[in-house]
């Protein structure tokens, strides 16, 4: 394709907001992190000393990291296989009544636009020890909800509220997708006598298969950040850290506990998790988008 | 094609019906629950009805300091409306022109360029926090508007879109343009804008809904009760001093907190689905 | 009213490919000259050049005795039809029309003064407020040359502009184009990949291959003495026929062949004959016999593939009438001529002036 060959200036003139933010609030942090994760502040901040990897093994060594890390394992998969599983059973019974389908998914989406924080307010509300209406309902089924000491019962509340956050993103990919599967290849199946559970399972799932591994990895990086306003309405990461998640433990150690090396090692460690999740999806954005 | 069994389709549209009801539960006992008097609320019985309170909380929270806060909800509304537009509104700007110089023009690190911008896709500013904290800091933005909403542009998510959607044009529209003697920037006016309307509004949308519902990097950066955001403020009422929060209060709050990015979704969902469904492709 | 003149232009692209070589070309006032050639043969990034689209390696544009190499598009005083006509689709027809004038900043009442006349002189005065969607295909491609007109440039550019419309479309378009061209007299460089466009719209028609100018000339010139072989086998359909060989041991059913050179035959040599240039004829009444190994009716004349006995190609036979003989039959040929010969490197050999060639259609 020809361009605007003769304006030399104006491409850089049109590159230079989003290069300077980039520069200044991405490069420029994200370099500040690796270099701190090598450095030792000493107690009062005034001076640093070169620390090597200590700072990494120090983190890595810490028993507050691996249950970080076993949480965030736990809340991340439970997450997204839960929102994942009802969006596509929602999605698929939306396709299936067509018009209608379509009232459905306003009714299904709006909470895609609800804070986490909000939806964490929500839930916590339902789950209230005292006075919520779930726990009345687990105390007849002889449950004894109380999720400010109850570490298992705290994850699940935060669980419950990020698929409830999250389901509505899935459901709108699922349904965009099953609504672009080419009316022919049912049919033709239907020629060939499958019934429709055979037929979403031979035919439907594995064509969503690219979409869901997609989402899989949307999900699990929402999971892994997005939640942090959940986490900390509800729970603040407890009770006695059982659901500290690694951005929760890092907000902790950095913000609160001024802990510049440990956490800018925890930084470096996430922002590695993430780019191995960014290049097993850049595989697959790779196979849609040309790079000119 | 679909079977014709009718019995599929009421199974359909009875889990359809309930999956949307459970979804909306927690909304509307929210919304019940905010009418309440604290006496009522705190017997332990919820009333699956409005109370006698009607809009009494949320006058309370408009007019009135918030507690734990210090200033009036209508002020934590505005700050989030003004970090909402900014982030929008910024993010577009700066999305637009990157990406027209992108895919419009060949200049020397293009592909720098292009790398550059795109290895911000994935790192959200949550990982982060803590130096760009130090970032703003050092610039003397903490506890301020700028300092708000600059870090949280530095994506390139909007840039991704419009560079797809630049693709798909036609590159014969630039050249017939080139030909009526219109330069770089009248087509950008005259062509490319208008083309994109869809495009921003389906953006807007998303970024509207993502800027409102920001809560690590306001709490992180905003110290002063004049700047903060209604998001982050939700926490202050949900902490539990005596065991029990003040519900009555916390779901007027959050009934407050969720009610703009909902009514733009819905009014808005057209352009929130193209617009969902073409970023992530 | 212009010339425009190509001077040994070259096009190569940053990874060294050569695209077009040494391209000479002068076009006369008024005149309509149509470059044709296969799909990559250059013939659209030398459309593309001459537009200002495309980056000049070396040689010179000129028109009107002024050199444009360095100008931008806008300020050569062309026109270009897009073959996907890029109309602005947010924009109406009369919007779309008037662009070109509003970024010259033309006074608003002579704009609409002009937009009015073109759209009277293209038949789309009843569209001016729709979208481009809400055209029919042939509809557009009158926008598209709105357009064009509008502006009153010195040079018309046409990128196979009517090859995104249906069959009966294009005869009509190119008629419409044709007329349009003459009456506003300005000078036109049109591409097309389709030679029978070529043929009946052109003044002089450039056939062009792998970036070079095979011949130019007008289309009966082309059509009677094709210069290469290339040109030879591209301009006429059905294709002329070639038989390949040494001209030490041509088939003896030839023999009138090399009469016909004014000069000595020798090495490979391809002898070119048009398939009505070859009548069916009884068995053994002909130079040689075939098996008919296919027959395409087309309604007044059909196509007859032959095979001669004992070669390996076949031959395609124009039999003209409603009869048709059946597949599988022998047959005889009578190759009557005109041959053209070419040479191993493609070029035409000379040949001598034939009495066929004017009488031809006195034989019985």
């Amino acid at each position: 394709m020809t361009t605007f060959q003769r304006h030399r200036l104006t491409p850089w003139l049109l590159m230079a907001p989003q290069l300077v933010i980039v520069l200044v609030f991405f490069f420029w942090p994200a370099f500040t992190a690796l270099r701190q994760s090598l450095y030792v502040q000493d107690a009062f901040g005034l001076g640093e000393t070169f620390a090597g990897l200590a700072n990494f093994t120090r983190v890595l060594a810490s028993r507050s990291y691996h249950e970080a890390l076993f949480n965030t394992a736990i809340f991340s998969l439970s997450v997204a296989l839960g929102a994942m599983a009802l969006a596509l059973l929602l999605a698929v019974m939306a396709d299936r009544v067509l018009k209608a389908g379509r009232v459905y998914r306003t009714l299904l989406i709006w909470p895609y636009a609800v804070a986490p924080a909000a939806a964490g307010v929500l839930w916590m509300f339902m789950l209230d020890p005292t006075l919520g209406v779930m726990t009345r309902a687990l105390t007849t089924l002889g449950i004894d909800w109380n999720f400010r000491l109850d570490g298992t019962q705290a994850m699940i509340l935060v669980i419950i509220a990020a698929i409830w956050q999250q389901m509505s993103y899935n459901f709108v990919f699922f349904l965009a997708g099953l609504q672009g599967i080419p009316a022919s290849l049912l049919e033709a199946s239907a020629i060939d006598g499958a019934g429709p559970w055979r037929r979403f399972w031979t035919i439907t799932f594995p064509l969503l298969s690219p979409i869901s591994f997609f989402l899989l990895v949307m999900n699990t990086i929402y999971a892994f950040f997005e939640t942090f306003g959940t986490i900390d309405t509800t729970t603040s990461g407890g009770p006695g850290g059982a659901t500290r998640t690694l951005v929760y433990k890092l907000y902790q150690d950095g913000i609160v506990g001024l802990d510049l090396g440990g956490s800018a090692a925890q930084s470096v460690l996430l922002m590695l998790m993430v780019g191995l999740l960014t290049l097993i999806q850049f595989r697959y954005v790779e196979r849609r988008v040309q790079y000119h | 094609m679909r079977y014709h069994r009718p019995g599929l389709d009421v199974a359909a549209h009875t889990l359809l019906i309930i999956g949307a009801l459970a979804f909306m539960l927690p909304v509307i006992l929210a919304v019940l629950a905010s009418t309440q008097s604290p006496g009522t609320l705190f017997s332990g019985t919820l009333p699956l009805s409005f109370g006698t309170s009607g809009l009494d909380h949320y006058m309370t929270l408009l007019t009135e300091p918030v507690r734990g806060v210090g200033v009036p909800a209508w002020r934590l509304m505005l700050n989030s409306l003004l970090m909402a537009l900014g982030i929008a509104v910024g993010k577009l700007t700066i999305a637009m022109l990157a990406a027209y110089a992108l895919v419009f023009f060949r200049f020397p690190f293009r592909r720098c360029c292009f790398w550059l911008i795109f290895m911000t896709l994935m790192l959200p500013i949550e990982v982060r926090i803590v130096p760009t904290y130090g970032v703003v800091a050092e610039l003397g933005l903490l506890d301020s508007y700028p300092g708000l909403v600059l870090p949280l542009l530095a994506s390139a998510t909007a840039t991704f879109l419009f560079r797809q959607f630049f693709l798909t044009l036609p590159p014969e529209l630039m050249e017939a343009a080139r030909i009526d003697g219109a330069g770089p920037w009248r087509f950008f006016i005259d062509i490319l804008l208008p083309l994109s309307r869809t495009n921003i509004a389906a953006l807007f949308v998303i970024m509207f809904i993502y800027g409102w519902n920001q809560y690590l990097w306001p709490l992180v950066t905003i110290t002063s009760a004049d700047h903060a955001t209604l998001v982050t403020s939700l926490k202050r009422l949900t902490i539990a001093t005596d065991g029990t929060p003040p519900w009555h209060l916390a779901t007027a709050m959050t009934v407050l907190a969720l009610l703009p990015p909902v009514v733009v979704i819905i009014l808005m969902q057209r352009w929130f689905i193209k617009g969902l469904v073409d970023t992530e492709k | 009213m212009a010339t425009l003149e190509l001077r040994r232009l070259r096009k190569r692209y940053a990874g060294g490919a050569e695209v077009l070589h040494d391209i000479e070309l002068n076009i006369d006032h008024g005149e309509m000259i149509v470059v044709v050639g296969p799909s990559g043969c250059g013939k659209s990034t030398l459309l593309r050049m001459v537009a200002g689209l495309e980056t000049i390696s070396s040689g010179e544009i000129v028109i009107n005795g002024e050199c444009v190499n360095a100008q931008e598009p806008a300020e050569r005083d062309i026109a270009m039809v897009f073959q996907n006509y890029a109309l602005y689709p947010h924009m109406s027809v009369f919007d779309n029309l008037a662009y070109s004038l509003k970024n010259r900043r033309t006074p608003k009442d002579e704009i609409s003064r002009r937009v009015n006349e073109t759209a009277q002189l293209l038949d789309i005065a009843a569209l001016l407020d729709r979208k481009p969607r809400q055209l029919s295909g042939g509809q557009r491609q009158r926008v598209a040359m709105g357009r064009a007109v509008i502006r009153q440039p010195q040079v018309f550019l046409f990128d196979e502009p009517l090859s995104n419309l249906d069959a009966s479309l294009r005869v009509q378009m190119r008629q419409d184009i044709r007329a349009l061209q003459k009456r506003l007299d300005i000078t036109s460089l049109y591409v097309t990949h389709d030679q029978t466009e070529a043929m009946t719209m052109a003044d002089r028609l450039v056939v062009m291959n792998a970036g070079r100018i095979e011949q130019i000339g007008t289309p009966m010139t082309l059509f009677r003495k094709p210069a290469t072989r290339f040109v030879a086998g591209f301009i006429g359909s059905p294709a002329m026929n070639f038989l390949s060989g040494n001209a030490g041991d041509l088939p003896g059913w030839l023999p009138r062949v090399p009469e016909e050179t004014t000069e000595p035959l020798t090495g490979d040599i391809s002898i070119g004959i048009r398939p009505e240039h070859i009548a069916l004829t009884t068995p053994n009444a002909g130079q040689i016999d075939g098996h008919i190994e296919l027959v395409e009716p087309l309604g007044s004349e059909s196509l007859v593939h032959v095979r001669p006995t004992g070669h390996e190609s076949r031959l395609v036979v124009r039999h003209v009438g409603t009869e048709q003989p059946d597949a599988g039959q022998r047959t005889g040929l009578n190759l009557q001529g005109p041959f053209h010969l070419f040479d191993h490197h493609g070029q035409r050999l000379a040949t001598r002036p034939r009495l066929a060639d004017t009488t031809c259609s006195m034989e019985p």
